[in-house]
């Protein structure tokens, strides 16, 4: 009952005309960039960090975590409708959607959707008001050693989420290496400048960001320069036994996406798999599944959604992200002055209880704009891409160069562009190297202070119980996909 | 018979090798280790160490145990062409101005690169580059390049 005085005060903060309208607009963001081919949350946070650099830190982060979970809702139409996903945890609501939309129930998919959606929303972030306050008073114990393994940990475990270990934990110590340039944060001396003025800042994490997730994209994408056919939205209103065939494949796969989002990088991808499988295993007639059962649509949907809440849980309390999006929202949180970590539920305790309680409005409002308007967003489909990257390129300079004036940050985001597209094109992870830039200060600190503290003993990051409980989740983070990695090879080797 | 490579993982990992290299030869200039404590060198040292390594251990993957790509990656002629002209862009930014570079680029990929219909593409390049000059010029007051023409 801790949390009910600081949420009432969020509910405040959170319900001020300003607010509610960043709050509409993020999800409004989100659910147009979740349909929208070729640009995700992470790209369109990116090139809204420009334009909001000069606004109030609460109202730009309530509109970026909008985008986040709004987007969950958008990925889902693409799904339904083309069986395209439109992000990763939208691909097991195809399988099912897509078959409902076959047989003329697009409509209704789109609806449990949307219901599963907000039940699941609402209910993950009544998980995070629960579970996240506690964590983070508990890691305000944290010295500078439980600081580094904290950092490592975030980075392994991001690095390890991708489809290769080799390219996430290359791409994340490029990210930290790049963090290293510029003048030294504690003696002064400047790195890596190459004779440069303009160097010695450092890259900033906004070009590196909109580099990668924008100009990246938008390489990556404009090859796919035609609409797809789209079925049509009628009746979005599930029948009622629609609705008791729903109801608890929607509360299991709250449960389950919540628990797999707050695990630091598994994120609303596996956790989408999980309750797929799940329905699909506690069905009576698992045969239905594949060919348009509504559970297939129910579960996975309202477990990718209280993921998205889940994934806020380490993040807020910890400042680890437990996503690609997140990592993000956390360099906008650092752009905008806010130290991320256990402390932010003390000394940004405005911030963090607005943006919880916009969550439960964002929910709200998510729903109340796709029910009725399920149809209006699908029209969004018949777009070709062909049409929206000219403007999404343009945007990508336009902010990068506005935010300090400076054409060669313009010139590096074409750089990091090229790079970006060419790690998409060969399935290279962007995140682990926007999570190493933007922590690289935090690790290198924490490890110098550490071991100032120690005289130069690493054992320090042993002994102390806290930070070798997070530096052994770290190694696990590590061992246990390679372990998987052989395992799978073993039993492929027998059969 | 010939062994498949992955060039294009093949030349990512050596595009990070070589930031490796760069890394570790660079902290050989600094300072790595003051009394008890690492010096600025330290880490970029260690950054250097491990990017190099895994770098080359991604280049070996790829040379001898490639990663077949799940789908159809597309050509490159178009990225290469859309990447040419941000470039063009960005070169001509701070000399045209910020109207008259945004409004021939959206210009350039809406009619050469597209192939988009002339009227549309004039509306549609237009429209943005008035759209962008509002949003960051006046409501965000960001004082852009002018250029020749006051643009």
């Amino acid at each position: 009952m801790d949390s009910l005085v600081p949420l009432m005060n969020g509910f405040a903060a959170a319900l001020t005309p300003t607010h509610i309208a960043l709050c509409f607009l993020g999800v409004l963001l989100g659910q147009i960039v979740g349909v929208l081919p070729g640009i995700g949350p992470a790209a369109a946070i990116a090139l809204l960090l420009p334009i909001t650099f000069g606004m109030d830190a609460t109202g730009a982060i309530i509109m970026f975590a909008g985008i986040y979970y709004g987007s969950q809702y958008g990925g889902t139409l693409t799904s339904v409708l083309i069986s395209v996903p439109g992000e990763s945890s939208t691909v097991m609501t195809a399988i099912d959607g897509y078959q409902m939309a076959l047989q003329g129930r697009a409509g209704v998919a789109l609806g449990i959707a949307a219901i599963g959606s907000f039940i699941a929303g609402t209910i993950g972030t009544i998980g995070l008001i629960l579970i996240a306050p506690p964590l983070a008073k508990m890691a305000l114990a944290f010295g500078p050693p439980e600081y580094f393994s904290l950092v490592l940990l975030g980075l392994m475990a991001l690095a390890a989420v991708g489809g290769s270990l080799l390219k996430g934990l290359t791409a994340g110590i490029a990210g930290l290496a790049l963090g290293t340039m510029g003048i030294d944060p504690q003696v002064g001396v400047p790195r890596y400048d190459f004779g440069q003025v303009w160097l010695l800042d450092g890259i900033e994490f906004i070009v590196l960001t909109v580099a990668l997730f924008g100009l990246g994209e938008v390489l990556g994408g404009c090859n796919a320069g035609v609409a797809r056919p789209v079925a049509k939205v009628t009746n979005v209103l599930p029948s009622r036994a629609e609705w008791r065939q729903s109801r608890m494949p929607i509360l299991r796969g709250s449960v389950i996406g919540f628990i797999i989002g707050v695990l630091p990088a598994t994120g609303a991808t596996i956790a989408s798999f999980v309750a797929y499988i799940v329905e699909k295993k506690l069905a009576k007639d698992p045969s239905r599944f594949g060919k348009g059962a509504i559970e297939g649509v129910a579960g996975p949907e309202a477990s990718n959604n209280a993921a998205a809440a889940g994934a806020m849980v380490p993040m807020l309390s910890l400042g680890v992200p437990g996503s690609g999006t997140t990592a993000v929202i956390l360099g906008a949180l650092i752009m905008f002055g806010v130290r991320p970590g256990p402390e932010m539920f003390t000394t940004n305790a405005d911030l963090v209880w607005a943006l919880i309680a916009s969550m439960l409005i964002g929910n709200l409002l998510l729903l109340i704009m796709n029910l009725p308007l399920a149809g209006f967003f699908a029209k969004l489909l018949l777009v070709p891409y062909s049409w929206l990257y000219p403007p999404i390129l343009a945007l990508c300079i336009a902010g990068v160069y506005s935010q300090s004036n400076s054409v060669e940050d313009a010139w590096l985001v074409v750089g990091f562009g090229a790079l970006g597209w060419l790690m998409k094109r060969y399935d290279w992870p962007m995140p682990p190297m926007i999570l190493g830039l933007v922590l690289s200060p935090l690790f290198e600190t924490s490890l110098r202070q550490s071991l100032t503290l120690s005289l130069g003993d690493p054992m320090i990051f042993v002994v102390r119980p806290l930070s070798a409980t997070l530096l052994a989740c770290a190694g696990l983070a590590l061992v246990v996909p390679i372990g998987m990695m052989l395992w799978r090879r073993l039993r492929g080797g027998r059969a | 018979m010939s062994r498949r490579i992955g060039w294009g993982d093949l030349g990512l990992s050596l595009t990070f090798a070589a930031l490796g290299l760069v890394w570790v030869l660079g902290a050989a200039e600094l300072p790595r280790w003051n009394r008890e404590t690492p010096g600025p060198g330290f880490l970029p040292l260690v950054f250097g160490v491990l990017l190099l390594g895994f770098a080359l251990l991604a280049a070996a993957q790829a040379v001898f145990a490639p990663i077949v790509p799940a789908e159809d990656q597309g050509g490159v002629r178009k990225p290469l062409l859309v990447l040419f002209v941000a470039a063009l862009a960005v070169t001509a930014l701070e000399t045209a101005g910020f109207v008259v570079t945004m409004f021939l680029m959206l210009l350039a990929l809406y009619a050469l690169v597209e192939r988009k219909p002339p009227f549309a593409s004039l509306l549609a390049a237009a429209a943005v580059t008035g759209a962008l000059h509002v949003i960051f010029a006046v409501l965000l007051s960001v004082p852009l390049p002018l250029g020749p023409f006051g643009g």
